[in-house]
C-alpha cells in the first residue's frame, strides 16, 4: 500500500469516529455560519449537513439568544479560551426534543457543551468548535431527586391531620421570632388554645370523630389568622399560634373573634351536629424572659386559667 | 461583559462563571503551554458561594493524603475584580509535573 492510500483509509476511519461518536460536534466560522455537522448533530436536528453547511447559525436556530452566545464565544476568539455552557444555567443551546417519549420524563435534551477555538498553521483563531452533551438522564434525575427532597421538607415540617405546622416546626419559628424580640424593639404575642372537653367527644362519638372536630378547630384558626401568624398544631387538642408584630391588646380581639368562630361552629359528623368551645391563653412576650419555653409557659398559665374560670374564654397572662 | 438585560440570581451566577472562567483559562493556557501538555477540561461546577473555601472543600479532604497546592492571586487595575486561584496537584500527577519542571529549569 502506498503512503497515501493508508492516509485516505486513516481518514475515512476518522470520518467514521467523527459521524458515529454519541456527542455533537459542530464547527463554526468565525461569522457564525456552520463548516462542520457531525451524526449526532443532523440525528437530533433532522438537518443533513448539507442542509446546514454555510447556513447562519442563529437564522437556523431561532431559539438560540445570539446576544447570549456571542457573549460567550468571543473570548474564546479574542483569547483562546474554553467557554462552557452547564445545563443549570442554561438548559440546552440547540433545542432538541426529547428522542426517548416512554422512557425518558424531559421535554427536550439537557445539554452541556464546551466551546474552543480552532487556529489555523500561524495559530490565528478561524473557527469554533462546539462540542455538545446529552446530559438529560443527569439532569432529569437531579431535579427529580430535588424536587422530592422538596416534598419531604414539606411533610417534616407539617402535621399530617390539620396541615398547620408541626410542634417541632412551629417552635423552630418561635425560637426565631423569640431572638429577634431580644434584638428589636417590638411586641409578639403567643396564643394558645385547647378544645374543651375534648375527651367527651373522643368517649361519646369515637376517635374518627375526635380527628374530624381537631381538623375542623384547625380549619377556624387558619381562617381567623393573618398571612404573618404561624399556626401550630402543639399537641393533641392545643393549638398554639404566633402573632408576629401584635400587641396583646391587638391579640385579644383575634382571640375573640376566634373563640366565637368556634363557639358559632357547627361540625357535621355522621349526620350529627357536633359543638365544641374553645379555651385560649395569652401572652406578650416580655424582656424578663430569657428563653422560649418561659414564654410558652406564660401563655399556657392564661390557658389554664381560662379552663378554671368555667372554659370558653380568653385569659390575658400578665406577670406580676 | 456586555450584558445589557434584567440582572436576576441565576444570570448573575452566570456571568460569574464567565468572568471566572475567563480569568481561570488565561492561567491555564499559559500554563499548558510552558509545560507543553494540553489539559483535557471538564465542566465548570459552582462549589458554594459566600463561604470559606475549607468549607468548600471539606467534603472530600478525607481521600487527600498529599496535595500540592498553587495559590495565584491577582486582580485587573482599574476594577474591583480580585481573584484568588487555587491549583490543586494530586499525587500521580507530581510525578509528570516534576518531570516537565525540570526540563524547563534545564532548558
Amino acid at each position: 500500500m502506498s503512503q497515501a492510500q493508508v492516509e485516505v483509509s486513516e481518514v475515512h476511519w476518522l470520518m467514521d469516529m467523527f459521524q458515529t461518536v454519541d456527542v455533537g460536534l459542530v464547527v463554526l466560522n468565525c461569522d457564525y455560519r456552520i463548516q462542520v455537522w457531525n451524526g449526532f448533530m443532523e440525528n437530533h436536528s433532522g438537518l443533513t449537513p448539507r442542509q446546514v453547511r454555510d447556513r447562519y447559525l442563529f437564522d437556523l436556530f431561532s431559539e438560540i439568544d445570539e446576544d447570549w452566545l456571542r457573549r460567550k464565544c468571543d473570548p474564546v476568539i479574542l483569547l483562546k479560551n474554553r467557554a462552557f455552557t452547564i445545563w443549570e444555567q442554561r438548559p440546552y443551546i440547540f433545542k432538541f426534543r426529547n428522542y426517548r417519549p416512554i422512557t425518558g420524563s424531559a421535554e427536550y435534551m439537557y445539554q452541556n457543551s464546551t466551546i474552543f477555538p480552532l487556529t489555523d498553521t500561524r495559530g490565528q483563531v478561524t473557527h469554533l468548535c462546539f462540542i455538545i452533551y446529552d446530559v438529560t438522564d443527569v439532569a432529569v434525575s437531579r431535579i427529580e431527586l430535588e424536587s422530592m427532597n422538596g416534598r419531604l421538607k414539606q411533610l417534616t415540617k407539617t402535621d399530617f391531620l390539620t396541615q398547620l405546622f408541626n410542634r417541632g416546626h412551629w417552635e423552630e419559628n418561635l425560637i426565631q421570632e423569640f431572638k429577634r424580640l431580644q434584638r428589636y424593639q417590638h411586641k409578639s404575642t403567643l396564643l394558645m388554645c385547647d378544645i374543651d372537653h375534648f375527651k367527651r367527644i373522643n368517649d361519646t362519638y369515637g376517635h374518627a370523630a375526635g380527628d374530624v372536630v381537631i381538623q375542623a378547630i384547625a380549619d377556624a384558626v387558619r381562617k381567623n389568622l393573618r398571612s404573618t401568624d404561624i399556626a401550630g398544631r402543639y399537641g393533641g387538642e392545643e393549638y398554639a399560634v404566633l402573632l408576629v408584630d401584635t400587641t396583646l391588646k391587638q391579640a385579644t380581639v383575634l382571640a375573640e373573634r376566634l373563640r366565637q368562630s368556634v363557639e358559632a361552629l357547627c361540625i357535621a359528623y355522621n349526620g350529627q351536629q357536633l359543638k365544641v368551645t374553645l379555651s385560649l391563653g395569652l401572652a406578650e412576650y416580655h424582656t424578663d424572659m430569657t428563653e422560649h419555653r418561659q414564654w410558652i409557659e406564660a401563655a399556657d398559665k392564661g390557658l389554664y386559667q381560662s379552663k378554671a374560670n368555667g372554659r370558653n374564654q380568653v385569659t390575658c397572662f400578665t406577670p406580676e | 461583559m456586555n450584558y445589557q438585560g434584567e440582572l436576576t440570581v441565576k444570570v448573575e451566577l452566570e456571568l460569574l462563571m464567565d468572568i471566572a472562567n475567563i480569568l481561570i483559562g488565561a492561567v491555564l493556557k499559559g500554563l499548558a503551554e510552558q509545560i507543553d501538555m494540553s489539559f483535557s477540561q471538564g465542566h465548570p461546577v459552582v462549589l458554594g458561594q459566600h463561604a470559606p473555601v475549607s468549607e468548600l472543600i471539606k467534603a472530600n479532604a478525607k481521600r487527600w493524603k498529599k496535595t500540592l497546592a498553587i495559590e495565584l492571586s491577582y486582580g485587573i487595575e482599574n476594577y474591583n475584580i480580585s481573584c484568588d486561584l487555587l491549583l490543586l496537584f494530586t499525587e500521580d500527577s507530581l510525578k509528570t509535573l516534576n518531570y516537565k519542571v525540570a526540563f524547563l529549569l534545564e532548558g
